[in-house]
């Protein structure tokens, strides 16, 4: 239990070559989501940005540059622009369509839900209140993580 | 075109009528309104009109009488002056057919001479009845006659002188015949010249009388056409008023269905508003609550790590510093988790009820009796902890939306189950009444009743009445009106305090004709 850092080069799982892209405005919520994600025995790159600007650029400038296989954990409620539009913009990019999304974030609407689902979101989560179950969820989300096959990125 | 339209519209609204009070039926009938009285108006010059006409008829018709009047006096008085000239004649005749006899005595001549001797009697009677109705003339015939009498005793003197063969005896009366004759001749003269003065005055006043007739019929007619003329405009400035006033009508029947129209969208803009308001701020407040909790749970797990630190190096802590960590601590973490799990709760009645308005209904045929006795089953457990019996009345059949009412009657139900009377069964009674559109659903109760004061009160968020010995948020009966408003129909309470209470729940018997419907399935909640 001992996962501080931001960012912590991954080991020597073929996974660990997944970058995972957080988008949280939330820094707190960043935080625990981090702190559970390393409980769970996750210890790929996460690159935290804060707003949906900076979301995409790293989508489309930075990370996919590389070259890197990618994961985005996407809150949808952020300052500059709807997570939804985040969505749209990676799934309807050719390039970047492949990349796995998991929504993370505080609606449990039905329809909203639906409709990241329709846009092609892999997987949604709703931030739990009672902090166990946002554990579970994260440790879930971690185990998940651990053996979901991440395509290269091809710019 | 009826007059008496426009001024029945102004006795019905006050406010046309100049927010004057209103008076009693009759009193429209003998006081005009403004708008009856201008109707009026445009009567009057047709009624006048046609009152001028009859006036002009009449006259009309009296001078046509006083005309045919004075036409026969003037032809009475050409008769006078014929019969008078015919008598001169006849006298003439008689003289000369006389001196013919004395002359010449051939018969031929007192053929003619009797003949003209008869005539002129026959005329003079004549003369004296046609000049009966004038005194003067008949002064004058008066005079004429002896003067006649005495010219005609001559002719027969001379007459009988000639049948004696005496014709110069005869001739030598001649010079008195001429005498007598020139006298009669002389007040012939006499009456027929006042004749003809009686003529000229008659002719003139028959003239006058033919011109006034003229100008009375040509003036009344005139005016009668003016009237007429004015008549006509006024009303077709009526009808015209009118057609005016019917577009008005239109025009501000239609503006005023915009407005309705209008003023419904801005309502229904701002139901939307407020109820994304409320799931905005209900949603928005959630994440921070999702840190609160978190990093409690990190504290909890801190404050164990630090628990576990003591228990194993027993001496490293004073005793206040033991208590802090090992009691003041957690006791602080549950108090921060029970009030956190308690806003969690609010915010999501809140969010729950802003999502009520966005659910779309579905309607469908519900039985209510089975959807109560499925509610019984649900909360049997609450019921037989309570002693708590449901009776049912038959329910009507309902077309409504299944969940809505499951989740409004479940509440209801719940709550009568919640707040009885400890020391008494719990006795619910369910029963139903049809009022035309709408069913009217009672639920009631035994249990502790509501007080006046609170019973407005406790259908609002987050608000409870009574002792508060239950748990609850005061979220209950708060969604059950939402519910209920939701459905297109209303709820009241009956209570007292102590003695139970009645949810009296309006329901429009088919959602399907209920405007509700129409706000479905906005779905827009981005």
């Amino acid at each position: 239990m001992n996962n501080d850092g931001v960012t912590q080069e991954g080991g020597s799982r073929d996974q660990q070559q997944v970058t995972i892209l957080m988008v949280e405005d939330d820094e707190g919520h960043a935080r625990l989501i981090e702190k559970n994600i390393r409980r769970a025995g996750v210890c790929n790159e996460i690159v935290h940005v804060t707003d949906g600007t900076s979301a995409l650029h790293s989508l489309t400038q930075g990370l996919a540059d590389n070259h890197k296989p990618m994961l985005v954990l996407l809150d949808l409620n952020l300052p500059d622009m709807s997570g939804i539009a985040i969505l749209e913009h990676l799934k309807s990019n050719s390039a970047l369509k492949r990349i796995p999304v998991i929504i993370l974030t505080t609606t449990d609407d039905e329809r909203e839900i639906q409709r990241c689902y329709d846009l092609g979101a892999n997987v949604y989560i709703t931030k739990p209140l009672a902090y166990e179950q946002f554990a579970t969820a994260i440790l879930q989300l971690g185990l998940f993580l651990s053996v979901i096959q991440v395509p290269e990125v091809r710019a | 075109m009826r007059p008496t339209d426009a001024g029945n519209t102004s006795k019905s609204d006050p406010e046309l009528a100049g927010g004057q009070p209103r008076r009693p039926f009759f009193a429209s009938f003998v006081q005009p309104g403004p708008n009856r009285r201008r109707a009026l108006i445009g009567w009057l010059p047709f009624a006048i009109g046609l009152m001028v006409v009859v006036a002009v008829g009449i006259l009309t018709a009296r001078q046509v009488l006083v005309n045919q009047r004075h036409n026969e006096r003037v032809e009475h008085t050409l008769t006078v002056i014929m019969v008078a000239t015919s008598l001169e004649g006849a006298l003439t005749e008689a003289n000369s057919t006389q001196r013919g006899l004395l002359l010449t005595a051939h018969p031929a001549f007192r053929t003619r001479y009797e003949d003209a001797r008869l005539r002129t009697r026959a005329l003079l009677q004549q003369l004296q009845e046609l000049v009966a109705d004038n005194p003067a003339q008949q002064a004058r015939l008066a005079r004429l006659a002896p003067l006649l009498r005495a010219r005609m005793a001559e002719f027969e003197r001379v007459d009988a002188l000639i049948r004696d063969g005496d014709l110069a005896g005869g001739g030598r009366r001649a010079l008195i015949a001429m005498e007598q004759t020139t006298d009669v001749r002389n007040m012939l003269g006499m009456v027929t010249a006042a004749e003809r003065g009686l003529l000229a005055k008659r002719r003139a006043a028959a003239e006058r009388s033919g011109d006034a007739l003229m100008a009375l019929s040509v003036g009344g007619l005139t005016i009668a056409a003016l009237l007429v003329g004015l008549s006509i405009a006024a009303l077709r400035r009526r009808a015209a008023e009118l057609e005016r006033a019917g577009s008005d009508v239109q025009l501000l029947n239609d503006e005023l269905e915009s407005r309705v129209a209008s003023r419904t969208a801005a309502l229904g803009e701002a139901n939307e508003e407020i109820r994304r308001f409320a799931y905005i701020v209900s949603h928005d407040l959630r994440s921070p609550l999702v840190n609160i909790m978190g990093f409690t749970a990190e504290l909890a797990v801190v404050q164990k790590q630090a628990a576990a630190v003591l228990e194993r190096e027993g001496n490293v802590a004073e005793a206040a510093e033991r208590q802090a960590i090992l009691v003041d601590m957690p006791e602080a973490l549950g108090f921060i988790r029970a009030s956190t799990v308690r806003m969690d709760r609010l915010i999501k009645a809140i969010l729950n009820l802003s999502r009520l308005g966005r659910r779309a209904l579905t309607p469908e045929d519900i039985d209510l009796g089975a959807l109560f006795a499925s509610l019984a089953v649900t909360l049997r457990s609450q019921m037989e902890a309570t002693d708590t019996e449901l009776e049912m009345d038959p329910l009507p059949p309902i077309r409504s939306d299944r969940l809505a009412l499951e989740q409004l009657f479940g509440n209801l139900l719940d709550n009568a189950i919640k707040y009885l009377r400890p020391d008494v069964p719990g006795r619910l009674h369910v029963s139903a009444r049809s009022l035309g559109p709408s069913i009217e659903v009672t639920v009631a109760d035994n249990g502790r009743g509501i007080a006046a004061a609170d019973q407005d009160r406790v259908f609002e968020l987050f608000r409870r009445a009574g002792s508060q010995d239950r748990a609850g948020d005061g979220v209950g009966l708060a969604h059950v009106r939402a519910l209920v408003r939701r459905l297109g129909g209303r709820i009241r309470l009956e209570s007292r305090l102590g003695e139970g209470s009645r949810f009296l729940v309006e329901l429009p018997r088919d959602i399907g004709n209920s405007p509700v419907t129409i706000e479905n399935g906005d779905g827009d909640e981005q």
